[in-house]
């Protein structure tokens, strides 16, 4: 019964992005009429997806996870030669399973970006508004990413549709007029974003007698203790890069707090960190370097309960094999400067302590710190034939001690301009108590239908 | 019926002096062409150099390329190209704007006083810039039978060449035909041939076509320069390029538009800042 009312409730995602297909197309064939000249002054363009997830392991092979439609409307343009606008709306809808047998519906509207640009002709960058900036040139894991959260319970074949920004003021300058290869940042962000995690109930609250508030609160102040402050220092030369960066705010991961005895929160710490990353190429090859130093505070009670401060490095190397393959392998590295001890937190009373202990080994669990020093690496392999419209990858996310593994293969066609279909497995395994290993619950096959207009 | 001699009285004026220009258009066109100055492979793609030396472009720009099966993609972009204030070197950037799925995407070529080039190529949908290496230089540019390599300039030091070019027609013109030999791996990697005959005109000295070659003597690709905007006197820039690419079948025509050239483009243009700010 549960399929057919997901599939019901899906014909209307299906016809909003059919929609958007059918009046990108139009809009691209009436570049010279009075809608045309509207949308190039307006700099207007967009994005329409749908995505379909569904289980892959038993018992419930099959079930859906998460049916996702959204369209993305873009606004680009300049009021003149030193002023810019960006902006980015999006509307999605989402059928989610949200229980064993249950799902929620939920249509959601948001900003995505929205920011003024101002460029000056001594070599000054302002920009102001809502934005997301990405630090880190790894790939899929990046230690320095102290701007931006992700949505982890959106599911999406583009890692990038589930970053979020925030409202922020970025002042850039580069010597010598703009011309010098060094480059200065400080980035003030008035709102910390929140990630959300993939979580299974059952980490959560094993005996199901707790109630969890896992959701992020999307009404945090802003200001105040709320607020971020970054600055990065970057040298990009032509044949390398090379930069530091430091870090003070919050983190944006979430931790799990006891706020009662009957009641789980996330919370997001205190946190200051520091980064360094850089880049260069080498004959055949494209080496990557990025690192940070994380050091989220802890407070009266809950030592043992946060993660400890760790070192993040990710070290990566990529080149072109045969004519049609690209290779790629990271090597990563997670030392933490404390052992983990949940067994060790000590509550008020017997049932706050066995509380916390309890949460100290799920915030462990989900936020992979379960071991003080944890290696592991990710391999991509990707096949894409030059004027082919098919592109094969597979990547393999591990670490090392029982964590687990993620396998991905994704295969991706390209047949008509601008749009692309996508199909695409996530396969959690390894031991189910391990980080990724107890994902596996979420192990799914997705179809994505993505139009660029 | 008898043909009277074109000097007898038979003739008019105006008929004998036709004739005499058509036979001496006869008698002349039977020589050999008009001999073009003696020179080495070398001393023509020196004098290239010149002819294409200019202090900056800026121009739109229009890529077709129709695959072998019929397939037909066009993409539009922007083109800046400004030299080093210190050498003979370029700085390219290619900001695209169709189709939608490649809008903003960026390419920054940064052609290096060693003879090597940096391909950085900035994605919007992950706001990060990505480094092309070397190997992969001669790979598709956007989907093209260019390849980043095409669209940087080719540096006379990095070709080794034959002492004689042959001399041959191409139209009403003498050309020389020139062949250019990679000096060093690292640009025949990045070139992408074992060698490349190169025709250049031996008027305006700009290439006419380029003919590359694989290992085993095997035509690759051509490029061929239909049209020639001229910047300056004797200094031009080829806005219609026709790529064939002998291999897959494919066949790609880039065409500049509105061309401005010496305009004053700002060397802030080619910044890793500017790349990543579309």
């Amino acid at each position: 019964m549960k399929e057919s009312r997901v599939s019901r409730r899906s014909i209307p995602l299906f016809l909003v992005v059919s929609l958007a297909i059918v009046d990108g197309s139009y809009g691209q064939g009436q570049s010279s009429d009075e809608s045309g000249s509207l949308l190039k002054r307006l700099g207007l363009s967009g994005r329409a997806y749908l995505n379909t997830s569904h289980r892959v392991k038993e018992p419930d092979v099959g079930t859906p996870l998460q049916t996702v439609g959204s369209i993305w409307v873009k606004t680009d343009g300049e009021f003149s030669d030193r002023w810019k606008w960006h902006g980015v709306f999006n509307w999605d809808h989402f059928a989610r399973e949200s229980g064993a047998t249950t799902y929620r519906y939920k249509e959601r509207r948001t900003i995505r970006e929205a920011y003024l640009d101002y460029q000056s002709v001594s070599g000054f960058q302002i920009q102001s508004g809502k934005k997301i900036i990405p630090w880190g040139n790894a790939d899929g894991v990046n230690p320095t990413d102290f701007l931006t959260a992700k949505d982890f319970t959106l599911f999406n074949q583009d890692d990038e549709v589930r970053r979020q920004g925030a409202e922020l003021v970025r002042v850039a300058f580069t010597p010598m007029s703009g011309d010098s290869p060094l480059l200065f940042e400080m980035i003030a962000q008035a709102r910390a974003p929140r990630s959300r995690l993939l979580t299974p109930q059952s980490v959560l609250s094993p005996s199901g007698n707790i109630s969890v508030q896992n959701e992020a609160d999307e009404s945090a102040a802003w200001f105040g203790n709320q607020s971020e402050l970054a600055f990065k220092t970057s040298y990009l030369a032509s044949s390398f890069d090379l930069s530091v960066s430091a870090f003070r705010g919050r983190t944006h991961l979430p931790v799990l707090f006891l706020e009662n005895v009957t009641t789980i929160r996330a919370r997001y710490p205190k946190l200051w960190a520091l980064g360094m990353e850089g880049s260069f190429t080498r004959d055949a090859w494209v080496f990557r370097l990025e690192q940070a130093y994380l050091h989220p505070e802890s407070f009266q009670g809950y030592r043992e309960v946060i993660q400890p401060p760790h070192w993040d490095a990710v070290i990566g190397a990529e080149r072109r094999i045969y004519s049609d393959f690209r290779v790629q392998v990271q090597m990563l590295s997670r030392r933490h400067f404390r052992n983990p001890t949940p067994a060790l937190a000590q509550g008020s009373n017997p049932i706050e302590t066995a509380l916390l202990r309890q949460i100290g080994s799920a915030n462990e669990l989900l936020l992979n710190y379960r071991d003080p020093w944890l290696l592991g690496g990710s391999f991509r392999l990707s096949h894409e034939v030059e004027g082919s419209s098919w592109t094969k990858s597979a990547t393999l996310l591990g670490y090392h001690r029982g964590v687990g593994y993620l396998f991905r293969p994704n295969l991706t066609y390209k047949g008509v301009e601008n749009l692309k279909i996508g199909a695409a497995l996530d396969l959690y395994g390894g031991p189910k108590d391990g980080s990724l290993g107890v994902l596996r619950s979420f192990s799914q096959a997705s179809l994505q239908l993505d139009y660029d207009f | 019926m008898r043909i009277a001699p074109f000097w007898s009285p038979q003739f008019q004026l105006s008929e004998r002096l036709s004739a005499v220009l058509l036979l001496s258009y006869l008698v002349l066109s039977s020589y050999p062409a008009r001999a073009l100055p003696k020179m080495t492979g070398k001393e023509v793609m020196e004098r290239h150099e010149k002819a294409r030396l200019f202090e900056d472009i800026f121009a739109n720009a229009s890529l077709r390329t129709v695959s072998s099966e019929g397939r037909t993609r066009v993409k539009e972009f922007r083109f800046w190209r400004k030299k080093s204030e210190t050498s003979s070197r370029y700085q390219t950037l290619t900001r695209f704007d169709k189709p939608a799925e490649v809008a903003k995407e960026g390419v920054l070529i940064l052609e290096r006083e060693d003879g090597q080039n940096d391909v950085l190529l900035y994605l919007p949908n992950f706001k990060k810039i990505r480094r092309v290496e070397t190997q992969s230089q001669n790979g598709s540019f956007m989907g093209s039978d260019l390849s980043y390599t095409d669209l940087s300039t080719q540096r006379v030091d990095d070709f080794d060449y034959e002492s004689k070019p042959e001399e041959k027609k191409c139209g009403n013109s003498d050309c020389y035909l020139v062949k250019l030999t990679p000096a060093r791996e690292e640009v025949k990697v990045r070139v992408g041939a074992s060698f490349i005959e190169c025709l250049v005109s031996g008027e305006t000295f700009m290439v006419l076509e380029n003919s590359y070659f694989d290992d085993s003597r095997k035509l690759i690709k051509k490029i061929l320069s239909q049209a020639f905007v001229s910047l300056s006197n004797r200094t031009f820039f080829p806005s219609d390029l026709r790529v064939e690419n002998k291999v897959t079948g494919s066949v790609t025509e880039l065409k500049f538009t509105s061309v401005r050239g010496n305009s004053g483009v700002k060397s802030q243009i080619f910044t890793q800042q500017n790349l990543a700010n579309p």
